[in-house]
């Protein structure tokens, strides 16, 4: 689904299976990809590149926005392109804490899955792409959203839904800064609130709204 | 955790008076007095002991397997030296035990520390100009995975390995002790 010219969701709208959106930054010199999801699920990022006539191999970069394995597994697929991946350094040790329990239980190993370079709170120009990298723990201790100031695009992760927040039950996982996190995200001027899971929200009233909703509602529970 | 005795442990232990010469006797409370330290030691490490428990333990040790290897002690507590890692404890131990050694482990380490420094600011510039030559990737949220390039790796191998073998020369030189 296109929703600028730069910019592509690749949806996950199955009931059946756990998966997350992906999402495309396209322009003329760089192609990012945003949380390529579950590997065995890829095949409809796959279809949705084919679509705009690429392919794995014309990703430039693949940036996880945590090292959940619903949104970054997926990685492990790029192994033989030239495709570059990072995610926050705090979410890598995550997985590295837990690299015995994934190679046991989901036989995962993490050689293909290693990041190239790590990314902070900042700046990040890839070619003519600029994003903005925040710090967004809460749902993982390492987790980032990503600002597409030329669109005014929020990319979140599983930070907030439309109408709902991530989950802080999982390892690294902590509520008030979920909170924090969230609080600083609404203050962003975005027209575009890209969620990990469930249906894009668009305009910036819409944005706004769905901010102070997820407060007003959850934010009692944590 | 203390030292597991095998059976097999226990039953040279219960025999070993049995048919022993004097020197296997020595040999055997020698070997019995270092894997008890080395349980000591690792107490000591994972914080379940102070050092002041640490000493009376040792003492205790010491009297009833009548054994005072001080080399053997200072031998272990070198094993348990990472430069990568915090060793204040270690350094404690050995100004009780061999003060004269901690300024040459110190001048060691600290060696260590500056080389190892200047080679992690040296690879992440070489790095991040890398990516950005390469790959036009730059900007202040970027940060290097150095666990990744296997120069750095493989340099800090080697200084690793130099740092153990001034220890381990140390170990060796401490046989004035006790």
């Amino acid at each position: 689904m296109q929703l600028t010219p730069n910019l592509h969701a690749f949806l996950w709208t199955s009931p059946n299976a756990n998966n997350c959106n992906t999402y495309l930054i396209k322009t003329e010199q760089k192609r990012i990809l945003i949380d390529p999801g579950h590997a065995a699920h890829f095949d409809h990022v796959q279809r949705g590149l084919s679509d705009l006539n690429l392919s794995m191999d014309s990703i430039d970069l693949i940036v996880c926005t945590h090292a959940h394995p619903d949104h970054m597994e997926a990685v492990q697929l790029f192994a033989d392109t030239t495709a570059l991946f990072t995610l926050h350094a705090d979410d890598w040790q995550m997985v590295l804490d837990m690299a015995p329990h994934l190679k046991q239980i989901m036989g995962t190993e993490l050689d293909h899955l290693t990041p190239d370079f790590f990314v902070n709170q900042g700046q990040l120009k890839v070619g003519d792409i600029d994003l903005e990298i925040h710090s967004t723990p809460g749902h993982s201790p390492g987790g980032i959203s990503l600002y597409y100031a030329q669109d005014k695009a929020l990319l979140t992760g599983d930070l907030i839904f439309k109408g709902g927040l991530g989950r802080t039950d999982l390892p690294g996982g902590k509520s008030e800064l979920l909170k924090d996190s969230i609080q600083r995200m609404a203050l962003l001027d975005s027209a575009w609130l890209l969620s990990g899971h469930g249906d894009v929200v668009s305009g910036q009233a819409a944005v706004q709204s769905n901010f102070e909703q997820v407060e007003r509602m959850w934010f009692g529970y944590l | 955790m203390g030292d597991i005795k095998s059976t097999l442990d226990l039953v040279m232990e219960k025999t070993k008076h049995l048919s022993l010469s004097a020197e296997e006797k020595v040999g055997q409370q020698r070997d019995v007095y270092e894997k008890r330290l080395k349980g000591l030691l690792q107490k000591y490490a994972d914080d379940l002991q102070t050092f002041e428990e640490f000493q009376k333990q040792l003492k205790a040790i010491q009297e009833s397997l009548g054994v005072k290897d001080l080399q053997l002690l200072i031998h272990q507590i070198l094993k348990c030296v990472d430069p990568d890692r915090n060793n204040t404890p270690w350094l404690d131990l050995l100004e009780t035990y061999a003060p004269s050694l901690t300024t040459p482990i110190q001048k060691i380490l600290m060696s260590y520390l500056q080389r190892r420094e200047t080679l992690l600011q040296e690879g992440s510039q070489k790095f991040l100009q890398r990516l950005q030559n390469d790959h036009q990737i730059q900007g202040s949220a970027v940060m290097p995975n150095l666990n990744q390039d296997r120069r750095i790796q493989q340099k800090l191998k080697l200084m690793q390995n130099e740092v153990r073998d001034k220890l381990d020369s140390l170990a060796d030189s401490s046989k004035n002790y006790g």
